[in-house]
């Protein structure tokens, strides 16, 4: 043994120098990669939203924080940004909560299981736009008695015809049904998330638990919801930037409406970027979107941290 | 005997009641995967309907199976090309990404530095940038390469959009694996190379399917880039293809009938990549929990 670790040792320079030559090999397609389709297209949006490009024309002019000011003194666009914390809160909230209950009833041994499991897994595979067409149908309002949306056409199924109602097109309604929407799709990753943190949870504290007489919620709260949090904090950070960057299934659900109800930020700034040829505002909302989504991540990772911590002591 | 008999008792009805649970529990998950699973329930049903009979009722039984949607949309171009261009920008993303991300998350994770750690978490804090932050400069960027309207440019896109994801999962994977296997390939004479190519990367299987199967989700699916990107109809991957299929059905004469068989075989395609990967990701759980 002594002598193998010798016989490595004999040419430490040349094996460190074809060793360092080898790393940067590694490195480079993917540094190469991304600093150019990535960082440097972030940098030219920075740059772009301090002028008035329009997204063809070779020039524009440098206009300093103008984009900027028009996002928070324009009441239109800025109206998106309160739609979008509303979305992301109720988001974060129904699916923090509903994919720990859903991971909780999976993490058990039944015949059921597996067929539950890929039930709750399937929904992530479909894309926003044809949860849009689909959802849309499915929530489409009364025309006639012989056209109507599926939900209100079960509503009368079993005659509670006074439910009916247009869910997408009521103010009050809009924002809840798409977030219940966005659940159905997201459900499976929130839950396998949790699933995988749960699985790693010692029997033996259960046991122990058991034997002190602990019932089952007590031993939720006390064991599973406190040794999870590793998986509650992926989920939750995962939950706030993607609901702040969701798009595409709001769009083709809701195309924003009714009214404003329903438009967040991104919605808007593909408005702006593509149908009114103001990509540097476009560019300076996404910017003001990227802040608010580092904050806030910030924010979340500090308090989870402090809350780790608490735990483990 | 009196003894055991009295611990027996209270172990009896902890049973019964654990029994009673466990039932309410699947009878709940029940109720709620019916949910689940309703919206594709709609999709697969009317995608066998006549137009009339999804009409009358886009919740009842189809009263004959019958194919003619999936003939008619098998017999149109655009789900064939949509397909092919689908298929090769997935292919050709994910092979890029897994091999190049796998490397750099390699030499991240077993050779650490001051100036890796900064290019890591470079690398992570793209995770929190919106795709709106960039897009419009990455078009443009790929108009003034020349790969507008070529997979290249969609592929080289979504590896650079892709490659946080990929560094963050294989830095984390790379960073597990126990020294000891490291020293016994270097007793061996192994290079960094040799080392990467034959054991580290064949020993990533798991976290390579979870971020093939999160990256095949969001590529597959994805619609805003691929419209930019694409403006030539020939080279248009299928959800772009989807959009304007729907457009035109709709247009023409609300053909429901046909958008519903379209979407059916959408979504086909990345279920069957998911059924795939699944297999390896549950292998990838198992083996974790057994090491410990």
């Amino acid at each position: 043994m002594k002598r193998l670790y010798a016989r490595g040792k004999l040419s430490p320079n040349r094996d460190g120098a074809r060793d360092k030559i080898i790393q940067i090999v590694f490195l480079i397609p993917a540094l190469t990669i991304f600093i150019v389709f990535f960082l440097y297209p972030v940098s030219t949006s920075v740059m772009y939203s301090f002028t008035d490009w329009n997204g063809i024309s070779r020039e524009s002019n440098f206009i300093w924080f103008d984009n900027y000011i028009e996002f928070f003194s324009n009441s239109t666009i800025f109206r998106t940004l309160p739609t979008t914390l509303y979305y992301a809160v109720l988001n974060m909230t129904v699916l923090t909560f509903g994919g720990f209950f859903v991971a909780l009833a999976l993490n058990r041994r039944s015949r059921f299981t597996p067929v539950l499991r890929l039930t709750f897994f399937i929904p992530m595979l479909v894309s926003g736009l044809i949860v849009g067409f689909v959802f849309r149908e499915i929530y489409a309002p009364v025309l006639n008695e012989d056209n109507m949306g599926i939900i209100n056409r079960l509503l009368t199924m079993v005659g509670l015809s006074g439910l009916r109602g247009n869910l997408l097109g009521n103010v009050n309604t809009a924002m809840i049904v798409v977030v219940l929407t966005g659940a159905w799709v997201q459900l499976g990753t929130t839950s396998m998330i949790y699933l995988a943190g749960m699985q790693i949870i010692p029997r033996e504290l259960y046991e122990t638990a058991e034997i002190d007489g602990a019932g089952y919620w007590r031993q939720v709260y006390h064991i599973t919801w406190k040794m999870i949090v590793p998986s509650l904090s992926i989920n939750m950070i995962l939950l706030l930037v993607n609901s702040l960057k969701s798009y595409e299934m709001i769009f083709y659900l809701t195309q924003g409406g009714p009214g404003t109800a329903t438009k967040v930020v991104n919605m808007s700034v593909m408005e702006f970027s593509v149908s009114a040829y103001k990509v540097g505002l476009g560019c300076a909302m996404s910017i003001i979107v990227a802040l608010f989504i580092f904050v806030l991540v910030t924010v979340i990772n500090v308090l989870l941290r402090r809350r780790e911590r608490g735990i483990r002591e | 005997m009196n003894a055991g008999k009295q611990r027996l008792r209270p172990f009896g009805s902890v049973l019964k009641n654990r029994a009673l649970r466990r039932s309410l529990v699947t009878a709940c998950m029940i109720v709620v995967a019916v949910v689940m699973l309703f919206p594709l329930y709609v999709i697969l049903l009317n995608s066998f309907k006549t137009m009339r009979e999804f009409w009358e009722s886009p919740i009842a039984w189809p009263k004959t199976t019958s194919f003619s949607n999936y003939k008619y949309v098998f017999g149109r171009l655009d789900y064939f090309v949509g397909l092919r261009n689908s298929a090769i920008i997935l292919a050709g993303s994910l092979s890029l990404m897994v091999i190049t991300g796998a490397m750099a998350g390699f030499v991240v994770a077993r050779r650490p530095s001051k100036i890796k750690r900064g290019i890591y978490l470079m690398f992570v804090l793209g995770i929190t940038l919106p795709t709106f932050t960039m897009i419009f400069p990455q078009i443009r960027l790929i108009t003034n390469l020349g790969l507008r309207d070529q997979y290249l440019g969609a592929v080289l896109l979504y590896v650079a959009m892709g490659m946080p994801t990929a560094m963050f999962l294989y830095n984390g994977f790379f960073g597990t694996v126990p020294r000891e296997m490291e020293e016994a390939a270097r007793i061996d004479g192994c290079s960094l190379w040799r080392m990467f190519f034959k054991i580290f990367f064949p020993l990533s299987v798991p976290t390579t399917s979870t971020l093939v199967l999160v990256q095949s989700i969001g590529i597959w699916n994805d619609v805003t880039l691929a419209q930019l990107v694409f403006n030539d109809d020939s080279k248009r991957p299928l959800m772009p293809a989807l959009s304007d299929f729907y457009g035109k059905m709709i247009g023409s004469a609300m053909r429901w009938d046909y958008i519903y068989a379209f979407i059916v075989l959408c979504i086909i395609p990345v279920s069957i990549i998911f059924v795939i990967v699944n297999r390896y990701l549950i292998r990838g759980i198992v083996e974790g929990a057994l090491k410990g």
